[in-house]
């Protein structure tokens, strides 16, 4: 393996220019909106090759004295600044608002959404995100979507968003940075393992389990207090004993199931997370109430949604990978 | 990106901007390269209707050497005017065959910019301009179409309507520039040998026909402009060419060049400005008889009396002249002189011969002959014709004693043919005769057609004096023109539409435009700049010319900015006298009166005023105030302020209840 010397430098140069780059870009959270301070604009290579050409022309026109030659140098060099000039106009009235971003799964496509809020179309602009391009015409109230592809398992903040154009003579390049706090989460791939290793649901019957005071089933009796409702009143205890009585009830819960972490100790990291995701989407698509333990976080069963999307944030963010 | 195939509409704007940039090289061009230009066309087309086949690239590369063989072949160079641009065509329609991506096309729309100049080598009048200005619209189309998006735009065919925008802002930049760019004179370098194309005109020989032939074009030679007085129409002699020399058959310059001797001018003088078109000869054409040669640049005035200059004119040129039309010329003639001026062909036209010696023997000077052979003319059937009968043999001879029929050249050749045969030194002299006058725009234009021949004898202590044996056979020519001379059969311009008075305006409209044109645009130079700057006070040198850029560019980054900025202020003054109105009405809604989705300002303030009726004043001007900012079309800072305090008293009322 043989230490290229100038890899490092650049590196270096780039570390440099980065960190000033850096400086001059302004946060903006809700809404992307361009400032005159930070656009950028330079000549593209067709851009140089114009200019020589307009050399060329200018050149030759002096040289055979041909005023129509002037001419139409001259006419050619404004359509090239103005060519400039137009590129910054279709440039600097965008207006994009990050939409939230929607979690996916490992090695999915995550598709990050913007919404155009500017009145005046911008045509033909890139969005670019971690040397992912996506080209657009920004058109008022319209999503912007641009894919990113190949993310592994975890939590990812999207710092930086370059946004450039070339519209409409291709003969400059402009572009823009902005700084966001767009979060993506990649949960981990479900992957089902087919053999018997698979524990079936556990009956933490036990310390763990508990009986706790519900509204399902007859758990005892109590005195009666003011304020209890009378649909409570146990009439048949009060019949027995000659004082009001009202029940109190509970939910049997005699299935507590818990997807732990430490069940599955002969899995390596990363399928075990798998494993477990699998488990989850298992057991929310048949309906059930499942908890989630780690080893530095416990959620408590439930079924829902936002339980669901809970339980595979922590699985994604397992270990605190971020970028 | 720039690997991306190429936009479709993109691709089809690139062909027709290239088939239209490069139709006026069409004569320019050899045939050979025309059917290859054609070939790749059709290939090109062939491809894309089977579904855009990729072109495989050894065709290229064999189209490639096979054009570049026949370019050496042809011109023997690569370089120099026509060896390039048949190179620059053939080049870039073969790379038309063998656009695929973006970059392929971006390549080819900016070598195209660089063909439309080319065009000006050959041409640079006002129509050639106007069409390239099509020309130059249609590649700046073909930028936008290149980096637009594939879908951004469906119709099929569009009015390039951007690229127009583009174009006409770039044409008061380009006015400004093109008025206060030095002008530097001459070649940078030499510039490479080139053949020139032929152009139509006069040429240094003659015999019968040449002359008639260029009775039939209207293409203009020169265009005069009178300082003051003008001659008569019979006094408009143009020299140009002077023939001594004569074989039988063609008539031709003697090459000799020697500076012309003093001459005597007299009678009134007339200054005149000539704008003459390129021609690929050295003559300068000017009134008979130019006093103040000296003060041409580059001309010469030789012992013939003709102006040349050291160049070939290869480009419009203008000049100023003063003439007089009384001079006496060579008072005494040298022997050299007199022997190469009185020779004529042995065994030549015998009759003529002969009745020159006749009219010699019976005169008693050489002014009774000339008198004797123009009265001949007179009073024989002899008639003016641009179709006379092909004449063999002895011509002379033949016209004088058999057709008799015949344009100018005839009448000039046999004359001086008849003076030499006599002993009378006589040679031919041939330019314009006449001209045009242009009411519309007080300048003459002298076309083709004007072309003439006519003779010079020379006579003791009278020297060389003109004689136009046309005067006498058609004087109308010399009063009028050739199309007065002539009869209505053979006139080429003889057609309704030619003479139709609205079409004459309109012709001499074209005309005169086309003057202006040659005047300020083609001719400018130097001399016009600093006529330019005088105008305006100044004095034209590099920190005026530089001030003048200056503050224009500055004028236009200006107006940029306010169009830019501006717009953008206006949103935000949209925004934000919405913001302000949201949070009146939410000063309500904590009194329990909200506004409702579809009720307008005006209810509001209805609604809101009978709750609160001692605020009825301030609540009526407030909502005056935002209906103002909502429906104004200006923006109003100051109107903004207002709404922003009345809003904000408003809350400190409310706030203390």
């Amino acid at each position: 393996m043989s230490i290229n010397p100038v890899k490092p430098i650049k590196t270096l140069f780039q570390k440099r220019f980065d960190k000033w780059i850096d400086k001059r870009i302004p946060l903006q959270t809700e809404q992307l909106k361009l400032s005159r301070k930070s656009i950028y604009i330079l000549p593209t290579k067709f851009g140089f090759l114009f200019g020589l050409i307009l050399v060329a022309m200018l050149v030759g026109s002096i040289n055979y004295e041909i005023n129509m030659g002037f001419l139409l140098t001259f006419l050619f060099s404004a359509i090239f600044f103005i060519g400039m000039l137009q590129s910054y106009k279709n440039f600097n009235t965008v207006t994009l608002a990050p939409q939230p971003i929607k979690p996916v799964f490992a090695s999915e496509n995550v598709t990050v959404n913007f919404l155009s809020l500017s009145k005046h179309i911008t045509f033909n602009t890139a969005i670019q995100i971690e040397k992912q391009q996506a080209y657009h015409n920004l058109n008022e109230k319209s999503l912007v979507p641009i894919t990113i592809k190949g993310y592994k398992r975890g939590i990812y903040r999207i710092n930086k968003i370059k946004l450039f154009s070339i519209y409409p003579m291709g003969h400059f390049y402009v572009w823009s940075w902005f700084k966001t706090d767009l979060e993506i989460i990649v949960y981990p791939q479900p992957k089902a393992i087919s053999n018997t290793e698979q524990i079936s649901k556990t009956n933490k019957v036990g310390e763990n389990s508990s009986q706790r005071k519900g509204s399902d089933e007859l758990y005892s009796y109590k005195h009666y207090q003011a304020g209890d409702p009378i649909q409570r009143i146990a009439w048949k205890k009060t019949a027995q004993t000659g004082k009001l009585h009202s029940k109190e009830m509970s939910k049997l819960i005699s299935d507590d199931y818990y997807i732990d972490w430490h069940q599955f100790s002969h899995l390596a990291t990363e399928e075990r997370l798998s494993l477990m995701c699998h488990l989850v989407l298992d057991a929310h698509n048949r309906n059930e109430m499942y908890g989630l333990i780690l080893p530095d976080v416990e959620i408590n069963p439930e079924h829902s949604e936002q339980h669901k999307h809970a339980c595979l944030k922590e699985l994604a963010s397992f270990g605190d990978y971020e970028d | 990106m720039k690997t991306k195939v190429i936009n479709t509409h993109a691709f089809y704007y690139l062909f027709a901007s290239l088939v239209f940039v490069c139709l006026p090289h069409l004569n320019h061009l050899p045939l050979w390269s025309l059917a290859f230009i054609g070939t790749t066309i059709v290939i090109k087309l062939r491809a894309i209707y089977i579904e855009k086949l990729t072109i495989p690239k050894w065709i290229v590369v064999l189209m490639t050497i096979g054009a570049v063989s026949g370019i050496l072949l042809e011109y023997s160079q690569l370089f120099g005017r026509n060896a390039g641009i048949t190179l620059l065509v053939v080049m870039l329609f073969l790379k038309l065959l063998e656009t695929q991506t973006y970059r392929d096309g971006m390549l080819l729309a900016c070598m195209m910019c660089f063909l439309v100049i080319t065009n000006f080598l050959f041409e640079q009048r006002i129509l050639m301009a106007a069409y390239l200005f099509i020309g130059v619209i249609a590649i700046t189309h073909s930028f936008i179409k290149l980096n637009e998006l594939p879908n951004t735009n469906t119709k099929k065919l569009e009015w390039p309507v951007y690229a127009t925008k583009i174009t006409l802002f770039a044409l008061p930049v380009m006015v400004i520039f093109f008025i206060v760019f030095p002008r530097i004179p001459g070649p940078l370098w030499k510039l490479p040998i080139d053949h020139k194309a032929a152009r139509s005109g006069l040429s240094e020989t003659m015999r019968f026909g040449s002359i008639g032939y260029l009775a039939l074009s209207n293409e203009p030679a020169f265009r005069v402009e009178f300082k003051g007085e003008r001659p008569k129409q019979n006094e408009l002699y143009w020299r140009g060419i002077i023939m001594e020399e004569f074989d039988g058959d063609i008539w031709s310059e003697n090459k000799a060049n020697v500076p012309a001797p003093n001459y005597i001018t007299s009678g009134p003088s007339y200054e005149y400005t000539i704008t003459l078109e390129p021609h690929n000869k050295k003559w300068l054409f000017a009134l008979d008889l130019p006093t103040n040669t000296s003060t041409l640049a580059g001309s010469q005035f030789n012992h013939r009396y003709q102006l040349t200059n050291t160049e070939d004119i290869e480009k419009l040129k203008r000049y100023s002249l003063t003439s007089q039309t009384n001079y006496i010329i060579d008072r005494e003639l040298s022997d050299v002189s007199r022997i190469r001026n009185t020779r004529i062909p042995i065994n030549s036209n015998p009759r003529a011969v002969a009745f020159a010696k006749e009219l010699r023997s019976t005169s008693k000077n050489d002014l009774e002959i000339i008198q004797k052979v123009l009265t001949h003319f007179r009073q024989e059937e002899f008639y003016y014709s641009l179709r006379p009968p092909q004449l063999v043999g002895d011509k002379i001879d033949e016209f004088l004693f058999s057709s008799r029929k015949g344009f100018c050249e005839h009448y000039a050749g046999s004359f001086v043919f008849l003076m030499r045969a006599a002993g009378i030194p006589a040679r031919v002299v041939a330019g314009y005769q006449g001209g045009e006058q242009n009411a519309l725009s007080d300048y003459m234009i002298v076309k083709q057609a004007d072309a003439h021949a006519w003779a010079e004898v020379w006579l003791p202590s009278v020297g060389w004096r003109r004689v136009d044996p046309t005067a006498i056979i058609s004087p109308s020519r010399i009063e009028g023109n050739v199309d007065e001379a002539l009869d209505n059969s053979e006139n080429p311009r003889f057609t309704l539409a030619y003479n139709n008075p609205a079409l004459k305006s309109m012709r001499l409209l074209i005309d005169s435009m086309n003057h202006n044109w040659n005047q300020w645009v083609i001719s400018y130079d130097r001399k016009k700049q600093d006529q330019l700057f005088k105008k305006i006070g100044l004095k034209y040198n590099a920190s005026n010319a530089v001030t003048a850029l200056t503050i224009f560019i500055s004028l236009l980054f200006l107006i940029f900015y306010y169009f830019t900025v501006n717009k953008k202020d206006k949103k935000n003054i949209s925004e934000k006298h919405q913001k302000l109105y949201e949070k009146f009405t939410l000063l309500f809604a904590n009194q329990a009166i909200v506004k409702v989705e579809h009720e307008n300002a005006i209810q509001f303030s209805a609604r809101a005023s009978e709750k609160f009726p001692y605020l009825k004043n301030q609540i009526a001007t407030i909502t005056e105030q935002y209906n103002m900012l909502e429906y104004a079309n200006k923006d109003q800072h100051k109107l903004l302020d207002k709404l922003k305090n009345n809003i904000d008293k408003l809350e400190t009322v409310l706030e203390k209840k």
